[in-house]
Parts: C-alpha cells; sequence; structure tokens
C-alpha cells in the first residue's frame, strides 16, 4: 500500500466520502422521482417472511392474456374450494358459461369416485408444493371429460388458494387414437400382396403397398399415377382424369380389365377395382391392380389345349366310325363268302376244311363285333339329341328289366331295386350303364338263381348306386382291369361278349364327373359301385 | 433467447469491464423494454467488455435484500467505478449511458 502522509489521506477520503454521499442522495432522489412519475412497474415491500412484490396496475397484462387464451383450462379455487376464478376454456370444458362456473363449488364438476381423488390431489399439493393426476370431470350434463389436474396451493392475502391447471384429455386420446389407426393401416396397406394406391384428388399416389412399388418397378409416391401405371382400356388410354371423375361419381368400379405395357416385353394384363375416397380438398379414390398375366396365359393355353383335344377327339371319332365302317363293309363280305362257300360246298370238302371254313367265318363275326363294339365306345358318352340331362333311375331300371324280360324269366332271376333318385344324366346314357351292369349280373351266374339287388346312397356330394349280385365274382387281382377296354378275364367260349360293355359304363360315368369300381371275391358275388351328379331343382 | 439468462462477455472479471445486474418483474412490460435498452446499448458500445446479470425477483425475491431493491425495474452498475443505481425502463439513452459511465 503506498505511504501517503497522513493528513493528504484524510483530505482524500474526506473528498471521497463527500463524492459517494452526494451520488447517494442523487441516487434516492431519482428513485423517489422515478416512483413518484410512474415510471416502475413494480415495488419491494420487506415482509417478516422475505420481500413482497407488488405489480403496479397494467403491468401483469402479459399474464392476463396467457391465462384468458391458452388451450388449457385454468381455475383459482379458495380454501374451501370454490371457484373464484375460471379462465374461459375451463368453462368451455364443462359446457358451461364462466358466470355460471364462477362462485361454484368445484365438487359440482366432480363424481363421487372423483372427489376422493380430487381431496388426495389437494393434500399432496400443500404437501408437496405442486401435485398433478388424472381423473374424470363431469358437466352438468352428465359428459364425463377425462383430465389432467395440475394443482399449485397458492397463497394470496394471508388466504391458502388453489391454482390448478386442467388439461382436456379426450383430444389426446383421441389423437392417439387416430395415430394408432393411421399407423395400423399404413402396416397394413404396406403388407398388402396386392398392389394398392390411394390418389389424392390432383393424380398424386399418396399412399402406396409395397407391390405397387414392385408392379410398377418403381418407387411410386408422390408421383402423378399415370406416370408409374400409364394403362390402356380396349386399346385407349386410361385416364387419371377418367378414374378421379368415376371417384368424385361415387362410383366404384370392379374388375375393369387393363393392359400395362412393359418397357421389355409384352404388355401386362391387370385387373382393376377403384373405389372413392374423401380427402380435404376433394375427392380422390384407392385402386387395386391385380395382375393377372399368368392367369391370362394359363386359361389361354388351357382353352387351346382343350380346342386341340376336341378337334383331336373328332378326329378321333371320325377316324374310329370310318374305320368301323370301311372295315366291316370287307369283313361282311369274308363272312358272307365264306359262308356260302361252306353252304355250297360242304359235302364236297373234307371234313376238316368245314372246320377250318367256320373257323375263318367265327373270326369275322368275331371281328365285326369288335368293330361293332369299338365304334359304340367312341361313340358312348356323347351328348345325345334331346338335349336335358335328367333321369330318373327307377324308370330306367324298369325298362331295362323289360328289355330282359325274357331271360330274367327263363333263368329264374329276381331285380330288386330301391327308391332310387332322379340324376343328372342323360337317359340314353344311364340306360346304357344299367343294361350293361344288370346284364353282366345276369350273365356271370353262378349255380343258384341270380339275385341282383340296385341301392343308392350318399357319396361325396354326388349320388352313389350300388348294383350287387350272387354270381361268379371277379379277383381282386382284376378289380382295375376289368374296366378296360377288351379285357375279357374269360376265354372267348364260355361267355359272349367283346369285353367293352365295363369299358364303356367306365367313360359314360366319367363324363359325369363320377367313378366306377367293383368289390368282389371269386364266389362271393360282386358289387358294382358308381357316383353320378344329383338332379338339382332350378334355384337351389 | 430468453431475456432472463445472463449474457457473456469475451472476459469476464477482467480489469475494466462493466459488471451489470438488472433487477426485472417477470414480464412486465417495462421489466422487458428495460432489458432490451440495456442489451442494445451494451452491445453498441461495450461488446465483449461487459457482464450482465438479469435476476427476476418474482422467482428470486430474497435478492432484492442483496442490493436493497425497492422498486422495479432496477439496474446495478458494480464495475468499474463507484456503485451506481439507475430506475425505470432505460428509455432514455443518454441518461443510461451516462449512468454506465460512457
Amino acid at each position: 500500500m503506498n505511504q501517503v502522509p497522513h493528513a493528504a489521506r484524510s483530505r482524500v477520503t474526506e473528498r471521497d466520502r463527500v463524492q459517494e454521499l452526494t451520488a447517494r442522495l442523487s441516487e434516492a432522489e431519482e428513485t423517489i422521482r422515478a416512483i413518484y412519475s410512474g415510471e416502475v412497474d413494480a415495488v419491494v415491500v420487506n415482509h417478516p417472511s422475505g420481500p413482497r412484490v407488488y405489480t403496479l396496475e397494467g403491468a401483469d397484462h402479459p399474464y392476463r392474456v396467457m391465462v384468458e387464451k391458452m388451450h388449457e383450462g385454468t381455475v383459482t379455487l379458495s380454501g374451501d374450494r370454490l371457484i373464484l376464478y375460471s379462465n374461459p376454456q375451463f368453462a368451455h370444458m364443462m359446457e358451461s358459461t364462466s358466470e355460471s362456473v364462477a362462485g361454484a363449488e368445484f365438487e359440482k364438476f366432480l363424481g363421487p369416485a372423483d372427489t376422493n381423488l380430487f381431496t388426495a390431489l389437494v393434500e399432496a399439493s400443500v404437501a408437496r408444493g405442486y401435485s398433478t393426476g388424472e381423473l374424470d370431470l363431469r358437466t352438468p350434463s352428465g359428459t364425463i371429460v377425462p383430465v389432467r389436474l395440475s394443482v399449485t396451493p397458492i397463497d394470496v392475502v394471508g388466504m391458502q388458494n388453489l391454482c390448478i391447471l386442467i388439461s382436456d384429455l379426450r383430444e389426446q386420446r383421441r389423437n392417439e387414437a387416430i395415430l394408432k389407426e393411421e399407423r395400423l393401416s399404413r402396416l397394413i396397406l404396406e403388407q398388402a400382396g396386392e398392389a394398392i394406391v390411394v390418389i389424392d384428388p390432383h393424380g398424386m399416389i399418396v399412399r402406396r403397398s409395397e407391390s405397387a412399388n414392385r408392379l410398377a418397378r418403381s418407387r411410386v409416391l408422390m408421383t402423378p399415377f399415370h406416370r408409374m401405371f400409364p394403362l390402356t382400356a380396349s386399346s385407349r388410354p386410361f385416364e387419371t382424369s377418367h378414374i378421379l371423375s368415376a371417384a368424385r361419381d361415387g362410383q366404384h368400379i370392379q374388375g375393369l380389365e387393363v393392359a400395362m405395357p412393359q418397357p421389355d416385353g409384352d404388355p401386362r394384363a391387370l385387373l382393376v377395382s377403384i373405389s372413392p375416397l374423401a380427402f380435404d380438398d376433394g375427392i380422390g379414390c384407392v385402386v387395386t391392380l391385380t395382375d393377372i398375366t399368368e392367369r391370362k396365359r394359363s386359361e389361354e393355353a388351357l382353352a387351346r389345349q382343350a380346342g386341340e383335344l376336341s378337334h383331336s377327339n373328332s378326329d378321333l371319332r371320325q377316324f374310329a366310325y370310318s374305320a368301323s365302317h370301311d372295315l366291316r363293309e370287307p369283313l361282311r363280305q369274308l363272312a358272307v363268302f365264306s359262308e356260302l362257300l361252306q353252304a355250297k360246298y360242304r359235302d364236297q370238302l373234307p371234313a376238316d376244311a368245314n372246320v377250318l371254313i367256320q373257323h375263318a367265318v367265327d373270326s369275322a363275326h368275331r371281328m365285326e363285333g369288335l368293330l361293332k363294339d369299338l365304334l359304340a365306345y367312341t361313340q358312348a358318352a356323347d351328348a345325345p339329341q334331346d338335349g336335358v340331362a335328367s333321369s330318373d333311375a327307377n324308370r330306367v331300371i324298369e325298362k331295362t328289366l323289360s328289355i330282359f324280360e325274357t331271360q330274367i324269366r327263363e333263368i329264374g332271376a329276381r331285380v330288386d331295386h330301391e327308391f332310387l333318385p332322379v340324376l343328372a344324366v342323360h337317359d340314353v346314357h344311364l340306360t346304357q350303364l344299367f343294361q350293361n351292369l344288370i346284364g353282366n349280373a345276369l350273365k356271370y351266374r353262378s349255380q343258384e338263381p341270380p339275385r341282383i339287388r340296385i341301392s343308392a346312397g350318399r357319396l361325396d356330394g354326388m349320388w352313389k348306386l350300388t348294383v350287387a349280385d350272387n354270381g361268379i365274382g371277379i379277383d381282386p387281382a382284376y378289380h382295375n382291369q376289368v374296366f378296360g377296354i377288351f379285357q375279357r378275364l374269360h376265354g372267348g367260349s364260355k361267355y359272349s361278349g367283346s369285353g367293352i360293355g365295363l369299358a364303356i359304363c367306365h367313360k359314360l360315368v366319367q363324363r359325369y364327373g363320377g367313378r366306377i369300381w367293383v368289390d368282389s371275391e371269386p364266389g362271393q358275388g360282386s358289387q358294382f359301385m358308381f357316383t353320378l351328379p344329383e338332379k338339382k331343382n332350378e334355384g337351389q | 433467447m430468453n431475456p432472463k439468462e445472463s449474457l457473456p462477455s469475451g472476459r469476464v472479471n477482467r480489469r475494466g469491464s462493466h459488471q451489470l445486474r438488472l433487477y426485472v418483474a417477470g414480464l412486465t412490460p417495462r421489466s422487458l423494454r428495460a432489458i432490451d435498452n440495456v442489451r442494445r446499448v451494451c452491445e453498441a458500445e461495450l461488446r465483449g467488455r461487459y457482464r450482465l446479470e438479469v435476476v427476476d425477483i418474482y422467482e428470486k425475491p430474497l435478492r432484492a435484500i442483496e442490493d436493497q431493491i425497492v422498486a422495479i425495474p432496477t439496474l446495478i452498475k458494480q464495475a468499474p467505478g463507484l456503485v451506481r443505481r439507475m430506475i425505470g425502463d432505460m428509455s432514455e439513452t443518454s441518461l443510461l449511458r451516462q449512468g454506465l459511465g460512457l
């Protein structure tokens, strides 16, 4: 510290002191002047519990505006829980006017279950200086309003009041619900197997599924629809404007076939469905695009195959017809001339010559029989001229029995049948079926007089008919073979016929989507079973 | 920027830099004007050489005792030189500058 002479020091100090006092005086005067002329917002007054700030009028304007205009509701309650003040939002929340709210008991807006909750909140706020919790308020008309309360006790001129902030949770929950739904529908849309896009009223794609990106081979979001999907319908451009105007008219379009050109290769065939969708600024739509290119190709291939098959079928039939026809003529000639030969020169020929000629004639006859049967087989199951596919099995049986009447009587056979259904089959075909089966049952009889029983039951949505006999039976090893063409299990002499009968039955049954099979053991008789469709009434 | 945050200067406590403390009452109109006026003058003439602390008497009423605050707004210049106080919204720029020793 500098060594200053004592006298000088006290002079300096005094001067400083005067300066300081002058400054302080002018400050004090300035303070008084400022307060007096209203240049201050607030004054601070000392109080046993600490400085108190007293705000002058007008200075709390910003706060008032905040409280009045804010989104939340707020109330000030007295110690007795009377509403001293309510901002407009709280009144609105309670579907009341500010006037009817002020001065009311806060309890008025609480249900009985929530009163205890509220009391707990208040006590907690007094203990901790602040508390918050959720409960339900109730408007005078009974509407429940779930809210979050923030409670702060305030001390105003010695009174213990409560300041409460009230947030309406309905809006929050509504937004959460909307968000959740939004998320869910966005998830569903994105994962959809179909190509789906949402178009806004201006033709922009605003939502899309992943499949849509794949179909367009590009990211389609926020691009014009026609650019990503330059579709044509019936060779004309499929305009987005058409889609949107159809949507505006409230039209739903289903299964419209369009083509989508590809940069590499043939256009893809699509099925388009369109539904209107409301936007804030107009009508847009939801468009679903299903790629049916593969399906169309298969269908076309199938149609072609069917065509070829039909062609080949008719070729075959023509061939079979002309073969049998043209072959039979020479055969008949052969038979006839052989028989003539036999007749004319029987006495002049040696014995074995007759036998030989007989063989030749038999062979010719047999050949003719085979050709006839072959023809019958190719023609079997053709749609007959009378178009009605409806046949009463009972009547067909009766008819068949009358054909076999003589034979039945001679061998003492008995044929029974249950009450049989009407089948969706042509009369002619059902007749052939039963003729063959009943004929076989009679032909391949055992020592006992034939007992033939015809019954019906349901199987896989069709009728199953059974022709059961007590004939010689069939070895299981041959159960499949018997239905082959020209399959004969027994040599030519003992049983007549060419073996085509069951093959024809098989073809007939197949034509109607049914099956035929046999259950049998040698010596145990046979059960032939076949399925045919039921004749349904119109309107079923 | 929150008007109540202390404005930083580049050199704190450097000999010659101004140490200022402004007492306000929340968002009252004069308080807001005072903050604005003081900051403007400081940035114009004392940039980098001042430290301004804004004290909200509503939030911290006990601070009023420290400087014996009677009216709001009040600006206290603690340094350099003698402690000076100014009252009002500081709209009179010449008076403010005089008080700051500028």
